[in-house]
């Protein structure tokens, strides 16, 4: 029976082995999520015929991305470098899992506060810690149809709510399109990049969660609108590229990384639509998130990571960036290029970062956004009254929040 | 008698497996349903705190859970059926197709059971969708209103059944025809001896001599739908309102979305004694049955 147990003792030994092989000392090991993460090696080769470090990209898809860097937290190793979104930082900087990068601000010159726009800066410390650095910014702009807006009058976007709401009625009633516009209602910034248009702020003087101002509900209330009168659709399905092209709708919302789907996928479109920033309701202000990367606080190689994180911050490589991924950059200066300036659609993204605006950057983001998204739900199926929405939104995020 | 390890050596690298991936984790998550573990306790244990009874208390107060739950049996309760109900017929009835073409159909059948659930929901999603689906294209040249297959909270539940009962066909109804090739031929001739109709010899010889095969798909599809995830998982995310919020996606939200692991592992605690019970309430029926 002893000899059963030992060989048990040692299988299990044997597994929990297989986990913890390490990469060497010389090698960066990047993740990056998503698209980035197809597409980064293109850079890193650059890098390491300049440099003679090797540098890894793992590819991590978006779907695993919160699991891998969890079980990265618990195994206490993992990458060097993360590329994170903006609204995670907080969460896993509480606990200790980014490093503290101040200690490289001498030697390497991007990683300084002021080199980037005004509205991620805020993302780069944490409790007075500075855990990272924005890689890449991004704001949504308002996508919309020349042709069919031109068809019911407007040769100039819908600049405020009033004309946003006008030019939908007029869309639908004249039958040029099925919906006006599109809300992608699963998304966290949804209502709240709509209501910094309405110049709300998501934080009250003391610094408490503002859900029950005024002007949150009646963003609430201008969004359901279309929902009410049939001019969009409430739920998701609307494939927007496609709805595009087809001209079900006119109008959505969404990022820069659309614009070269749009080019690429519906030739056809070419020259008939354009974005443009949000419409708003007194106050131009988009909601602004960024991709960071941050130091993973087990990695043995912080030095070497640092220099190629550094690299990649240049103007040069920012601009080089943009034009393989089709992400804006988040430094100031790299705007200057010739190829962001002459580009009129991203030219419009630039000015929408300069003003825009960051989502509450606490750890408790990600169930705070799950919540509104939830009772925004429910408010937009007609279950429950604007108050009571806006009342459980405040009650739960508060209690999230404390 | 000297050769008495003999067996256990045998049984050892199952048991070794068994024990690493499914008995350890299962006491690790009893232990964390009891504690507020969450990202921070993650990277320092000594920030992990038991915290008694009080996940469980919050369970029960939960409106997501109890949501979850219903699903979860409704789920059950149209599922399980539908499965053992179908997987039964098309087995009998590919057992009536002899020579080449029942390979065909045994392997048309089987193959939603091997294809990647990923590419399947690619593949429905389309089916479903409200603006583009085939579905709705369908309901249209009928004149009938288009129906939000996955956004509409009175279709999306069973919208995900009868995917799902689809996908599960495949493997069920592999099972049943092995167990309808293994009933004894002379039970048949006998009867036919004795004159008996098509319809009493599907009740009379092969209903009575699948009983256990019947009996093992359900327990197995039962706890499968029990722990029913996939497919909301990629198709609606639990969505639209929580209408398709099963338990086990609901600790996965828990868990893995938002970080609170001792509060998701209480509620798989809870599953986990849920399926049990069940099971074991199976377990006794057949034994009564049986004497």
């Amino acid at each position: 029976m002893k000899k059963i147990l030992s060989l048990l003792v040692i299988s299990i030994l044997v597994l929990a082995g297989c986990s913890s092989t390490n990469a060497s000392d010389e090698k960066v090991v990047v993740w990056a999520m998503g698209n980035e993460g197809k597409m980064l090696s293109s850079m890193t080769e650059l890098y390491m015929e300049e440099f003679d470090v090797e540098v890894e990209v793992v590819p991590i898809p978006w779907s695993e991305a919160r699991n891998k860097l969890q079980t990265a937290v618990a195994a206490k190793e993992g990458p060097d470098l993360v590329q994170m979104p903006s609204t995670w930082l907080a969460e896993f900087s509480e606990v200790g899992a980014l490093a503290d990068l101040s200690e490289f601000t001498d030697e390497f010159a991007n990683f300084d506060k002021s080199l980037y726009f005004d509205g991620i800066q805020g993302t780069m410390e944490y409790n007075g810690v500075f855990t990272s650095v924005p890689w890449f910014a991004d704001a949504s702009a308002l996508f919309y149809r020349t042709d069919l807006l031109e068809e019911v009058g407007y040769t100039e976007p819908p600049a405020t709510w009033d004309e946003f709401l006008d030019v939908s009625q007029k869309l639908v009633n004249q039958g040029v399109t099925t919906y006006g516009p599109d809300f992608y209602t699963g998304s966290q910034l949804l209502s709240f990049q709509g209501a910094y248009t309405n110049g709300w702020e998501h934080a009250d003087a003391e610094g408490k969660p503002n859900f029950l101002d005024p002007k949150y509900a009646e963003t609430l209330e201008f969004i359901n609108q279309f929902f009410v009168q049939d001019l969009a659709l409430f739920e998701d399905e609307i494939n927007e590229s496609l709805g595009f092209s087809t001209e079900r709708i006119a109008m959505f919302f969404s990022g820069p990384w659309r614009i070269s789907i749009l080019e690429n996928d519906y030739p056809e479109l070419d020259g008939k639509w354009t974005v443009a920033p949000l419409p708003h309701n007194g106050t131009e202000t988009a909601a602004i998130s960024s991709a960071n990367f941050v130091i993973w606080e087990w990695s043995q190689n912080k030095k070497a990571t640092a220099h190629f994180a550094n690299w990649m911050l240049e103007d040069e490589q920012q601009v080089a960036w943009y034009t393989e991924a089709s992400v804006l950059p988040s430094k100031k200066t790299a705007w200057d290029a010739d190829v962001l300036q002459n580009d009129e659609m991203v030219a419009t993204f630039g000015k929408i970062l300069e003003t825009a605006q960051m989502p509450p950057f606490i750890p408790e983001w990600e169930t705070l956004a799950q919540e509104v998204i939830k009772q925004t739900d429910i408010y937009f199926y007609g279950e429950q009254t604007i108050d009571e929405t806006v009342e459980k939104i405040q009650l739960d995020v508060t209690k999230i929040v404390e | 008698m000297k050769n008495k390890k003999a067996p256990f050596l045998f049984i050892l690298p199952g048991v070794v497996l068994i024990v690493t991936f499914a008995t350890l984790p299962i006491l690790v998550a009893f232990v964390l349903g009891f504690t507020d573990m969450d990202l921070s306790g993650l990277v320092d244990f000594k920030l992990i705190n038991f915290i008694g009874l009080k996940n469980y208390k919050e369970i029960l107060l939960d409106e997501a859970f109890w949501t979850a739950l219903k699903n979860t049996l409704y789920y059950v309760v149209v599922g399980v059926p539908a499965v053992v109900v179908l997987a039964t017929l098309i087995a009998i009835a590919i057992n009536f197709i002899a020579g080449k073409s029942e390979v065909w159909f045994r392997g048309i059948y089987y193959m939603p059971a091997i294809t990647n659930i990923v590419a399947v929901s690619v593949v429905w999603m389309f089916i479903y969708n409200r603006e583009f689906g085939i579905l709705n294209y369908i309901l249209g040249l009928f004149n009938i209103e288009s129906i939000g297959w996955l956004s509409d909270p009175k279709f999306a539940k069973f919208s995900l059944v009868v995917l799902s009962v689809w996908r599960a066909i495949g493997l069920n109804m592999i099972i049943m025809l092995a167990a309808i090739k293994g009933i004894p031929s002379y039970l048949y001739e006998a009867a036919n001896i004795d004159g008996l109709s098509m319809i009493q010899k599907f009740f009379k010889i092969t209903v009575p001599q699948l009983k256990f095969a019947i009996f093992f798909v359900t327990v197995t599809t039962l706890i499968g739908w029990f722990r029913f995830f996939e497919e909301p998982f990629v198709m609606t995310n639990g969505g639209p309102l929580d209408s398709t919020l099963s338990i086990s996606l609901y600790v996965y939200q828990q868990g893995f979305s938002l970080s609170e692991f001792g509060y998701a592992s209480s509620i798989s605690i809870l599953l986990f004694i849920i399926i049990i019970v069940i099971t074991a309430i199976q377990l006794r029926v057949r034994k009564k049955q049986e004497v």
